[in-house]
């Protein structure tokens, strides 16, 4: 059933729910239909309505302090959640980051690879990209020790409300109710259980809700943002005890890498080469992972934006005073008039776990009177390793298969320039997974360390974010998620 | 003296030719003094200007410029 909390928010009292879910997004939704489909009954709230609208994506609105960032823009506060932006890459975590790692200063996944993807074939019906492969695996063409093709598939992309919504509607285990803003947690005496949470409409009306077992699935800066409000008996904020809380930001970073001069027609009939690095590659150099992105321009259109079709040509022939390849690109293009010649080269790295990258809170209060986020995006030496290396070794295997030249952008070349890295609007990791509690947020179950029947579901649980779109791991752990609370109402 | 089509094919052809020639010497001369000496069929790495290439991208000597 769905309900606007603006009108029927006494109601929310009335029920009687054995599962609380806060968020109603690709993981709260999965959570959501996961125990419905084992006979629970549950309560769904999103802060935001049925479509966009300012006066909710305002509450979004915080401080940066850090790298630039777009706290309002990189997400979405209305039923079905960011998934309503969603561009649909699905693919999965490099089983690599899955292995302990000593230099990383914090422990990795406290599960397995084979814990995390163990609902693929569901989580792929759930994203609409049916059994495609989502393995590495080698390029024909493209034979590098060092690279692997990317394993992804594309959703259309599936958004969540538009596809569950009538669901959701016409279900008797979900209540959904829209516009029900959560501000606030209180704890048993103990503090080791949650006791309610409050909710408040956009009238100024609130409800006090209780169930038995709570989810906050609010997004990778929400959820940190509710758990460090949260202090009025535990001055620190819920689940904080190590300090952990909002520590750890990270986000798949958007590198332009460079340009490419084709050299080889035949084999740039593909659209775009997707490469990711080996095992090999990763841990000879102590790196992260990435994918690293190949796209010629499409002749006609590509040609006029970019300044003409021999523009790039001329340049290489001028900057390296070299004829061959050339001079064979150069007949080439004469002979084949309407082939791509050059292209744009660009990337999705890996960020570290790194505390010094966190969300905290400001002074300036919302109407909810909630503490409005802060944000210190940070990337370590690592980040910028991980950067220049993939980018100048998969130049590097261009040349040496002769598929194209790569000019470098110059702050890949020389350490003393600043890497122009932005997000995609992957917020991961504030709240990270670690058996160990002085190390993490979570458990391996999702669920505060401390606090017996509080849960957290979304990429900010991850402990490492592999340089990969998370949506498919979000909705893997959700189902994981899911099952376990099954097991235990 | 007959009269000199410009849109004659053949001309036309060797208008262009000429100033592919033309190019191709500018470039030469531009690209030869930025160009770094590397024994021919190198498979060493090289980076000029940005650039990624391989030894057998550039010249052996400066008045063989393409080698290969």
């Amino acid at each position: 059933m769905l309900f606007d909390f603006n009108d029927a928010w006494p109601r929310v009292a009335e029920g009687r729910y054995e599962f609380c879910i806060c968020g109603a997004g690709p993981a709260g939704i999965t959570i959501a239909r996961k125990l419905a489909a084992n006979g629970k009954k549950v309560l769904l709230l999103e802060a935001g309505g049925l479509t966009y609208s300012e006066e909710s994506q305002n509450h979004y609105e915080g401080k940066n302090v850090g790298r630039p960032y777009w706290l309002k823009q990189l997400r979405l506060r209305y039923l079905g959640g960011s998934s309503n932006h969603w561009g649909g890459v699905c693919t999965l975590q490099d089983p690599i980051s899955f292995e302990a790692s000593d230099d990383l200063g914090l422990p990795g996944w406290p599960i397995s690879y084979e814990q995390v993807i163990r609902d693929l074939h569901e989580a792929k019906e759930i994203l609409d990209v049916g059994d495609k492969d989502l393995s590495a695996s080698k390029q024909p063409g493209f034979m590098s020790p060092l690279f692997d093709r990317f394993g992804h598939a594309q959703s259309p992309p599936t958004h969540f409300f538009e596809k569950y919504g009538a669901e959701l509607r016409q279900s008797r285990q979900i209540d959904v109710f829209y516009n029900a803003n959560l501000n606030d947690l209180t704890l048993s005496d103990n503090l080791t259980q949650v006791k309610n949470i409050r909710v408040q409409n956009y009238n100024g009306h609130n409800s006090d809700v209780i169930a038995s077992q709570y989810v906050l699935a609010l997004g990778g800066i929400e959820n940190v943002r509710l758990l460090l409000n949260a202090n009025r008996q535990v001055p620190a904020g819920i689940g904080n005890h190590s300090g952990m809380v909002g520590r750890c930001f990270m986000e798949s970073l958007d590198v332009p890498i460079g340009r490419l001069l084709l050299t080889d027609t035949e084999f740039w009939k593909i659209d775009k080469l997707d490469l990711v690095p080996s095992e090999a590659l990763m841990r000879d150099n102590k790196i992260g992972s990435g994918v690293v992105t190949f796209t010629p321009h499409l002749s006609a259109s590509g040609a006029l934006e970019h300044g003409g079709r021999l523009r790039v040509l001329k340049e290489f022939i001028h900057q390296t005073g070299c004829y061959w390849p050339a001079l064979t690109e150069l007949a080439r293009r004469i002979v084949d008039f309407d082939c791509p010649g050059d292209g744009v080269v660009s990337s999705t790295i890996e960020q570290e776990p790194n505390p010094d990258s966190r969300v905290s809170l400001t002074n300036d209060i919302d109407s909810f009177g909630l503490r409005r986020i802060q944000l210190n995006w940070q990337l370590c030496d690592r980040d910028l390793k991980t950067i220049r290396v993939l980018s100048i070794n998969s130049a590097q295997e261009m040349a040496r298969l002769n598929r194209a030249r790569v000019q470098l952008a110059p702050f890949i070349l020389d350490t003393n320039l600043e890497i122009p890295a932005t997000g995609f609007g992957h917020h991961m990791g504030t709240t990270r997974m670690s058996a160990d509690p002085r190390h993490g947020v979570v458990d391996e179950n999702c669920r505060v360390h401390g606090i017996q029947n509080l849960f957290l579901a979304g990429s900010s649980v991850f402990p490492r974010c592999g340089g990969r779109n998370p949506t498919l791991t979000i909705v893997l752990l959700a189902l994981r998620l899911g099952d376990f609370l099954s097991s235990r109402g | 003296m007959r009269d000199v089509d410009i849109f004659d094919r053949r001309y036309f052809c060797c208008t262009i030719a000429g100033l592919a020639i033309n190019i191709g010497l500018a470039n030469l001369a531009m690209g030869v003094e930025h160009r770094p000496r590397m024994p021919a069929g190198n498979r060493e790495f090289v980076i000029i200007n940005g650039w990624v290439l391989i030894g057998e991208d550039v010249a052996a000597s400066e008045m063989t410029p393409n080698v290969v």
